[in-house]
């Protein structure tokens, strides 16, 4: 089934895009990532080393792209902006007999063009902030993709607590920034191979502002041992949202 | 035939090399390296370069290669010697010496161990076939070394590592304008040259030599005995055939023996002019034992090891200067971005109102978010990568000349900072006497792995390749005509101080500090003089008079002159009250660096300072 014969991915166009009610959110990211960027320019912090805002203004700015498009990818899979505008899960799976992958697909779909979107529209003050900082072009050029992998990788956590929780909204919630706060924030602080495998941390040293040794011996690059682990958290992912899908389809509530 | 030959001939260049004096160096001084060239093909014309290794842990920072490039032709089956002076900081390296031309490359290494002494050097020059020993005390175990005239270095730096000149029997009209300059400034700045008797007395008339010399050298002649040199050296010393001549109007006599002058003196600069009439090369004065006593007499101690020049320079008072003075220009992308993050934003609302509207245009508008996101990303990029204020770079030029009361040269340090914002090979040029570049070691800051001086007329030029948010510090020094005279008087209680300014520049905001606290002298404009008399800094208890001019805290119309002065020129706090100084802003000179580059922003300063020590009793100097 193609994305847009999809039903569930027709639903959240008419929701999200035809009838507008992401657009806010948007611009409201778009405000947030610029009003970032300019108190990064204005703020010299104390440490001598960063007195000069411009020279880190693209790696401040790729951070804070990465955490606010990750966090409303969580939170638009996780349904937590109009959920009571979209049909639930149940719906495609017993009544209008959707199979467990179509709905994935549907699903992933939305995730993915959300993932787009927001990264599209941090494009420019991204490109900006590389301009400002004199990055270099492959360095601006290579983040993008990683920002989008990131996106869905993570964003598809929300999509298992829908699974699990459609109708338990506050578990949801809780579970979305359990999964961020764990995966993007607390994991940086546990020595070598957890900042190896940290978003963040990566980020950082694919940018050449972290130094980081290989986690277990010179065989292992940094880079080998993230994208795996990246790789392993989107398929364990996928595997809890059809084993989500298939419990509801199977009846439990 | 012969096109085919000529096509296939190449040049062959061998490279041979001698470092120091006669292979001799002092350690941790500069030296001279004589580089011969030879070719045994074809004309060729290429680059020689000569790497030295810099830095390293004996110096806080990372290593780095120093390079010096200059352009040569060798002619068909000809030698050519060339002269360059390096400063390695290390002797484990050796030295690398490439010249490449013709499609290749000849390189050769040049080992510096075991060619050091620890103490300077002696050099004599002599044309004799009598050979003198210079008998020196045990106390100054220091090497004589005999060089041709030729091979005195055309680089007043070469000098670092010597103590005196000798010469004996020698003219100096063989030297050539650069080699005569190199050896009157190291002469000025402290050097002493030793004119040594002889039987050949008319190589001291010719005009090149007599102008330097203490004496007026007249001919020979015979004395019966030296009372006065057996006895204060001991030993006996009878007959003996000495130069005659008579002390020039600012020669010093320190010994004679029945009216003619021995030993003579004369200053120059800070260094000095001895001659010596006695023939030390020949009997009976070369086996007299008195002459190791009265070499010591003459020439006192050996001088301490150079020391860094007293101002202070570091990554954190550079970065400051670029912080608190605006220098940077670094903020300046700040309110553009501002305008074009809410032209962006507000350009997505517009579309979204419209777009909300809907109708007919619904559909067509919307895909125009992602042409806006292109448009803005791409003009932004533009904009902020080519357009605003921000510079390419910024060079921070901090010059101190350090005049003397006693001497017409002065030592020039320039203390420099490069900072970029744009990953480049930056290139600036320096006079061809401001050579002597060392970088700083700036923690956080770094250059990459090498600097190229290329040596070039009028000027020099050098490269600094660096990284785009990196900082390199420079020192470079130079020995040049003192561009401010100063004369000064200390009597009842006052101070009279003129200063001439003999450079082009104006001579601005000049201060007599004393204690800490300074008495403002005012302006001096090229060519321009000024004088003051003022009342001497009292003690404590003591009143001063109502209408005497009072001491103040010394301030300057711009901030930065003033943090400058506190923490690179007189960084160390603690007011010297014994020593008076004399300090004043020289404005409107050319640059000592100058940067063609429109995209890097340059900021000089250049301050000239001149000590004066007080006397505890009232004297005039």
């Amino acid at each position: 089934m193609r994305p847009w014969t999809n039903p569930v991915f027709r639903e959240a166009v008419t929701v999200y895009w035809d009838e507008g009610h992401a657009c806010m959110t948007y611009l409201l990211y778009v405000a947030i990532l610029g009003t970032l960027q300019v108190l990064a320019l204005v703020l010299p912090a104390a440490e001598a080393r960063f007195w000069i805002g411009p020279a880190f203004l693209f790696k401040f700015s790729v951070v804070a792209a990465l955490l606010l498009i990750v966090y409303l990818t969580l939170r638009f899979a996780g349904l937590e902006f109009l959920a009571w505008r979209f049909s639930p899960l149940r719906h495609w799976l017993e009544e209008e007999r959707l199979g467990v992958f179509a709905v994935a697909s549907g699903l992933l779909s939305v995730l993915a063009v959300h993932g787009l979107i927001l990264l599209g529209l941090a494009a420019p003050l991204l490109a900006w902030s590389g301009a400002i900082a004199r990055a270099p072009l492959g360095d601006m050029a290579s983040t993008l993709p990683m920002l989008f992998l990131y996106a869905v990788g993570y964003g598809i956590w929300g999509l298992v607590g829908l699974a699990f929780w459609e109708r338990k909204a506050d578990s949801r919630r809780v579970f979305i920034r359990w999964i961020f706060v764990c995966f993007f924030l607390i994991s940086g602080a546990f020595g070598a191979w957890a900042q190896t495998l940290n978003p963040v941390a990566f980020l950082l040293y694919h940018l050449g502002t972290l130094d980081m040794a290989p986690p277990w011996g010179p065989e292992w690059p940094p880079a080998l041992v993230h994208w795996a682990f990246q790789g392993l958290v989107f398929a364990m992912g996928l595997a809890f949202l059809a084993r989500g899908l298939k419990r509801i389809q199977k009846g439990y509530s | 035939m012969g096109l085919f030959l000529s096509a296939h001939a190449s040049a062959e260049v061998s490279i041979r090399a001698q470092p120091g004096f006669g292979g001799i160096f002092r350690l941790g001084e500069p030296l001279p390296v004589r580089i011969e060239l030879v070719n045994s093909g074809v004309a060729v014309r290429g680059v020689l370069e000569v790497v030295e290794a810099r830095g390293g842990p004996t110096r806080g920072m990372e290593p780095y290669s120093f390079i010096q490039r200059r352009d040569v032709f060798l002619s068909t089956h000809a030698r050519k010697v060339v002269y360059v002076t390096v400063d390695p900081d290390s002797v484990a390296q050796p030295l690398v010496l490439r010249f490449t031309g013709g499609g290749r490359k000849h390189e050769t290494a040049v080992s510096l161990r075991g060619r050091f002494t620890g103490q300077p050097l002696i050099l004599l020059l002599t044309r004799s076939n009598v050979a003198p020993a210079i008998p020196l005390s045990y106390q100054t175990p220091v090497p004589v070394v005999s060089v041709a005239l030729g091979d005195l270095p055309e680089d007043t730096r070469a000098f670092g590592g010597v103590w005196s000149v000798m010469l004996y029997e020698q003219s100096l009209r063989g030297l050539s304008r650069t080699q005569r300059g190199a050896l009157t400034h190291w002469l000025s700045a402290g050097g002493i040259l030793v004119v040594l008797g002889g039987a050949h007395f008319a190589l001291y008339q010719d005009p090149a030599t007599a102008a330097l010399l203490p004496v007026r050298v007249a001919g020979l002649k015979r004395l019966d005995a030296l009372p006065e040199l057996s006895a204060q050296f001991g030993g006996v010393l009878e007959d003996v055939l000495v130069q005659d001549a008579a002390a020039a109007a600012d020669g010093r006599v320190l010994l004679a023996e029945g009216g003619t002058p021995v030993l003579v003196e004369k200053p120059h600069g800070e260094g000095r002019v001895i001659y010596l009439a006695l023939d030390v090369g020949r009997p009976p004065v070369s086996d007299w034992t008195g002459l190791a006593a009265l070499f010591g007499e003459a020439l006192g101690a050996p001088p301490p090891r150079h020391t860094e020049p007293w101002t202070a320079w570091n990554l954190q008072l550079f970065i400051g200067l670029l912080q608190d003075f605006g220098f940077s220009s670094l903020r300046s992308p700040m309110l553009s971005l501002l305008l074009a993050l809410a032209l962006y934003a507000g350009s997505l609302l517009l579309w979204f109102r419209h777009w909300k509207a809907g109708g007919a245009r619904r559909r067509a508008l919307t895909l125009a978010p992602a042409g806006l996101a292109l448009a803005w990303g791409l003009a932004g990029y533009w904009y902020f990568d080519r357009g605003g204020h921000t510079p390419d770079g910024i060079l921070i030029s901090s010059t101190v000349v350090d005049g003397t009361l006693w001497s017409d040269v002065a030592p020039v340090h320039s203390n420099v900072g490069l900072f970029a914002t744009r990953h480049k090979d930056f290139s600036f040029s320096l006079g061809r006497d401001l050579t002597q570049l060392d970088l700083v070691p700036a923690p956080g800051g770094e250059a990459e792995a090498s600097l190229v001086l290329r040596e070039g007329r009028p000027r020099n030029l050098v490269h600094v390749p660096l990284e785009e948010w990196n900082t390199a510090l420079f020192r470079l020094r130079a020995v040049r005509p003192s561009p401010v005279a100063i004369e000064w008087e200390h009597s009842r209680r006052t101070y009279r101080i003129a200063i001439a300014n003999r450079g082009a520049g104006s001579l601005t905001e000049c201060w007599l500090l004393i204690g800490g606290r300074g008495y403002r002298l005012g302006d001096v404009p090229p060519g321009g003089r000024l004088r003051r008399e003022l009342p001497e800094v009292r003690g404590a208890g003591e009143e001063a008079e109502r209408e005497e001019p009072q001491p103040e805290d010394v301030w300057f119309d711009e901030k930065v002159r003033q943090v400058l002065l506190r923490r690179s020129v007189f960084p160390d706090g603690d007011a010297d009250p014994k020593t008076a100084f004399v300090i004043g802003w020289i404005r409107g000179e050319d640059a000592e660096l100058r940067v063609e580059d429109p995209r890097v922003a340059t900021h000089h300063f250049k301050l000239f300072r001149v000590a004066i020590p007080l006397g505890g009793e009232e004297e005039d100097l």
